[in-house]
């Protein structure tokens, strides 16, 4: 038959029509016919999903690349160990935006310093910083943390080469300290070993892990008469919770994907127990029992009625106009997301936490003085064991360093919670301040002879205005690292000297 | 509720599916009904002040059309010099009373001075230090009122009047373009609602593309920019000459993809409703010259000062001098509609200044083949451009400012300080702005090519149909630039800079 009709004019589905009609025509069976269309057809759709899928990638691929140029989506720096709870990455951009701005790179063994090998150039003296975020100093370009700065006027000091490995990681108690010592310290042949002491250091060798990766710890505990004990099985319970479960299956990504990097600040930015992140993870997880629990909750009227209430409040307009200038802001920014430096952060936060403050005071049930005596007396306990669950592990610590011809030396970070205090930051653990810490922590030193400064002390005469100049809403800002590393510098002078014989 | 927020992805939806879902009359009262709800989401009383507009621009657009048929000149303009007094007086009093009022006292203090016989008392004197009227500027009525102007000056001239009251009021009210635009032309608008469009895939391809592009500029580019650049436009301290371009340069991105981005939000939703609005911008950072960066920039209002200001005024026809006064007078007027405050008259009138320089450059040219064959090169162009954008940044950093001290804060920044720290490196870098905005041009450099020109990967990118699966591209885009928005937004939503025009 011949085809007098121009294909190019009509709609596909009457060209695929006409094409029916013809196989019919030519005398072909309708049902082999729909057979040879079914097939095509079929693929058709595979190709087009495929095309899809070709494209989506392309584009999570181009946007890695441009978040790559950019520097976001690199707060992602933590890998799962099985033994320390969490370290490093390696090999891994990091761009830090929520304090301060600087972009580090964190090499093969996961540390920042990427020139520095495992063998020790002769001549040169080693010094290993361990510690926390304060120590990690993730907030300032790599030359201006205090270690870098110590490492040229230890040099220009001493008059011979001094090298300064900063092992700082974020959110680490004395015990993963301890731990990251003895594993990986010890390769690169410190001669010194300083300890960064900050706040609530001594309450983390013994705390629960949550969702967070930050707050996965081994625990470490000292009783009376007994040896002290390090153990990683609140790590390994963890690793068998769902959530620990999801982010090994993912450590490909989360190493390599800034746009995981997104979803990851935004995760910390909402929290983990925001009911609807929560929700799509245990979807993620365990879909069956997830599901099955949502059903469950779905006959109970109240969720509708919060859900509807949800929506209304989300729908209802909440617009103020602005103009050019921001508003003020009535919202308490997060400490953990805010690159406010100090006083700006200290004012709001001051003002707008008052009131629920005080509505909290309101709702508080009231203690019996037989009820308190007793939570007196258990805080009591608990902070002895505390003091002497950190007592044994500078021990432990002095005693490897020992035996590696290294001397550990241990320094009280000049922590914000004392200087600058931000409202909502707890200023007590069980009724102990910062400085009362690091009392104890001068006790235990100076009991069992490790070298000890106090970092705070100096900070503590500084006019309120200078005090806040040293940190962002947490960290320490460039000027807080200059200022460590002036308070450092002659005590390392003098220990160096006095252990390495006379420089 | 504004365009970027979640509010209106809830809400436009719901309009779009029961103006599709209903028609005739029932479709005009659900435009009307969708454009209050949107307006009066914001201060419900001002709904109140649109209606009561627009019953009297509706009634003397009717009058004017019924007294021109009757012969009765006079009449019809006495009807419209109501209806103006009426449109522009609404303005004045919200707009520019207190402006008016301030500068009469302060002339009246100045006069004092001079005149030692007369003493004012000091609560006269403290009259001048805050405003007298504290009322809020309603949204959008700057553009309402320039529609309203426009179409009862177009029935005088002898256009037919809106009979239908739910036309006219969805006109009035249309809210994909109520808030900023573009200015509407009553004719082309009333034409299409009566038959717009059918929502096809293609026209929903379009609309929905139209609105992810203009929420990509606002949250990807516009909003980041602003937190930047507002220190800097909020301090009297000094500014380096570094901080002071970037800050003008960062608010003429800004303020384009802030205003250009809302102008495709509103043309993806009305035409998701099956409804063309007019283009308001065609790449006008890009402009060789200042007249042509002005006929590319917010061209709707460009089209209206220019029939119903500048050719009111006798355009060009009375001489060079008269033209390059009615350019000034125009340019004011449009300095002047954008805020009442000094500098944006001074704005208005440097933009009107140097489209005159302009035009007396291309008479002086046209004299001078050998400069002006060098001013068409390739250098030529180049300096051209630039020399337009340095004066649109100077300028729009003085539209920028709050008021003139903080203007000549900046251009002596901008003139002086070389030698000064560049402090706005580090949040420029922070922000990660400089390769997102490099993308999008790239992006958009390489779309603009593949749309214009036949290639070899036009089967891979092209649409043939408009089927559900036939544009992975387009989705694969969308995928990209909602990362990209989520990466570079700023904490806080941010309103569009044009909102309070």
């Amino acid at each position: 038959m011949p085809n007098i009709i121009d294909q190019q004019a009509i709609p596909p589905d009457t060209a695929s029509s006409i094409e029916k009609l013809e196989a019919l025509a030519n005398g072909e069976k309708l049902a082999d016919g729909g057979k040879k269309n079914k097939k095509p057809g079929s693929q058709s759709v595979w190709r087009t999903i495929a095309k899809y899928i070709v494209w989506q990638l392309i584009a999570l691929l181009v946007v890695e690349m441009v978040l790559a140029c950019a520097g976001l989506g690199e707060e992602e720096l933590f890998a799962i160990d099985k033994e320390l709870g969490m370290t490093h990455m390696t090999d891994k951009s990091v761009t830090w935006r929520k304090e301060g701005y600087a972009r580090s790179y964190l090499n093969w063994d996961g540390l920042r310093e990427c020139d520095v090998s495992l063998a020790k150039p002769p001549g040169t003296y080693r010094v290993a910083l361990l510690g926390d975020s304060m120590v990690e100093g993730l907030q300032v370009p790599l030359e201006e943390t205090f270690g870098q700065r110590l490492q040229k006027e230890l040099t220009k000091k001493l008059g011979r080469p001094v090298q300064v490995i900063n092992f700082g990681t974020s959110g680490y108690s004395t015990v993963q300290e301890a731990l990251l010592m003895k594993r990986k310290v010890f390769r690169y042949a410190p001669d010194m070993v300083l300890l960064g002491y900050d706040a609530r250091d001594m309450f983390e060798n013994w705390s629960t892990p949550d969702q967070s990766l930050a707050n996965v710890r081994p625990y470490a505990l000292k009783l009376p008469g007994q040896k002290l004990v390090i153990d990683n099985s609140s790590v390994t319970t963890w690793l068998k919770t769902p959530r620990a479960k999801f982010l090994t299956t993912i450590g490909w990504i989360r190493n390599h994907s800034r746009i995981w990097g997104l979803v990851s600040a935004a995760e910390t930015e909402a929290g983990f127990h925001n009911p609807v992140y929560a929700t799509l993870i245990a979807l993620c997880t365990q879909p069956g029992k997830t599901i099955r629990k949502l059903a469950v909750q779905a006959r109970d009227p109240k969720v509708w009625k919060d859900s509807f209430d949800g929506l209304v409040a989300l729908a209802t307009p909440s617009f103020k106009i602005q103009f050019f200038d921001p508003p003020k802001k009535t919202v308490i920014p997060d400490l953990a997301v805010s690159s406010e430096v100090g006083p700006a952060i200290a004012k709001e936060k001051l003002g707008a936490t008052e009131k629920p403050k005080d509505k909290e005071k309101a709702k508080e049930p009231e203690i019996s003085a037989a009820d308190a005596a007793a939570n007196k007396k258990a805080a009591g306990i608990f902070i002895k064991l505390m003091k002497n669950t950190l007592d044994a592990l500078v021990l432990d610590m002095q005693a490897d360093c020992r035996k590696h011809g290294a001397v550990l030396c241990v320094q009280a970070l000049p922590s914000r919670a004392t200087l600058s205090p931000i409202a909502g930051m707890d200023a007590t653990t069980y009724g102990l301040d910062y400085e009362g810490e690091v009392k104890v922590l001068e006790t235990i030193c100076a009991k069992d002879n490790v070298p000890f400064i106090d970092a705070l002390k100096p900070a503590t005469a500084y006019s309120k205005q200078d005090q806040e100049k040293l940190y962002y809403s947490a960290h320490l800002t460039a000027a807080g690292h200059e200022y460590l590393a002036r308070v450092l510098s002659p005590f390392l002078v003098e220990q160096i000297a006095s252990t390495s014989g006379g420089h | 509720m504004i365009f970027s927020s979640i509010q209106y992805f809830l809400f436009l939806p719901l309009a779009v599916f029961f103006y599709w879902k209903t028609s005739g009359r029932a479709r005009l009262l659900v435009t009307v009904l969708s454009s209050y709800i949107f307006y009066m989401s914001w201060l419900p009383i001002y709904g109140v002040l649109l209606l009561a507009m627009t019953i009297a621009n509706w009634l003397l657009g009717m009058g004017i059309e019924k007294a021109a048929a009757d012969s009765r000149k006079k009449l019809a303009f006495s009807y419209l010099l109501v209806g103006l007094l009426i449109d522009v007086g609404v303005l004045c009093y919200y707009k520019y009373f207190n402006f008016l009022f301030e500068n009469a006292i302060r002339a009246v203090i100045g006069t004092s001075t001079l005149l030692p016989q007369i003493k004012l008392s000091q609560d006269f004197i403290h009259l001048a230090d805050s405003p007298f009227l504290t009322v809020v500027l309603p949204l959008g009525i700057s553009f309402f009122v320039f529609e309203f102007v426009h179409y009862l000056s177009d029935v005088y001239r002898g256009h037919k009047a809106v009979k239908s009251f739910l036309v006219f009021a969805s006109f009035a009210a249309f809210f994909p373009s109520q808030i900023a635009g573009p200015i509407k032309r009553y004719q082309d608008f009333v034409a299409q609602l009566a038959k717009p469009e059918p929502l096809n895939r293609a026209l929903f391809y379009e609309g929905s593309s139209l609105i992810m592009q203009g929420l990509f500029k606002k949250v990807a580019l516009a909003d980041p920019l602003g937190a930047i650049i507002a220190p800097s436009f909020a301090t009297m301290s000094t500014l380096s000459a570094a901080d002071a371009w970037l800050a003008a340069a960062g608010f003429v991105i800004q303020v384009y993809c802030d205003f250009s981005g809302y102008t495709d939000m509103g043309r993806g939703s009305a035409l998701l409703m099956g409804i063309r609005l007019p283009i308001n911008f065609e790449l006008p950072l890009l402009s060789k010259d200042i007249s042509t960066l002005w006929r590319k920039w917010h061209m709707s209002l460009g089209s209206w000062l220019k029939d119903y200001v500048y050719i009111t005024l006798g355009g060009s026809r009375k001489g060079a001098f008269t033209q390059s006064r009615n350019l000034i007078i125009t340019m004011i007027v449009c300095g002047l509609w954008h805020g009442a405050s000094w500098h944006y008259i001074l704005w208005g009138a440097l933009q009107g200044a140097g489209m005159t320089l302009h035009r007396m450059w291309c008479a002086f040219l046209a004299q001078r083949p050998v400069l002006n064959e060098a001013s068409t090169s390739f250098v030529g162009n180049a300096l051209s451009r630039v020399l337009t954008l340095a004066f649109v940044c100077a300028t729009f950093g003085l539209f920028r400012s709050p008021d003139m001290p903080h203007a000549m804060n900046l251009w002596s920044g901008m003139a002086l300080h070389w030698s000064q720290p560049f402090t706005l490196l580090v949040p420029l870098l922070k922000s990660g702005i400089l390769p997102i905005l490099a993308a999008y041009f790239i992006f958009w450099q390489l779309t603009e090519y593949l749309r214009k020109h036949p290639t070899m990967l036009d089967k891979f990118v092209k649409d043939k149909s408009p089927d559900l699966f036939a544009n992975p591209v387009r989705l694969a885009c969308w995928t990209a630039a909602l990362i990209l928005m989520v990466a570079s937004k700023p904490l806080e939503a941010v309103p569009f800079v044009y909102f309070q025009f």
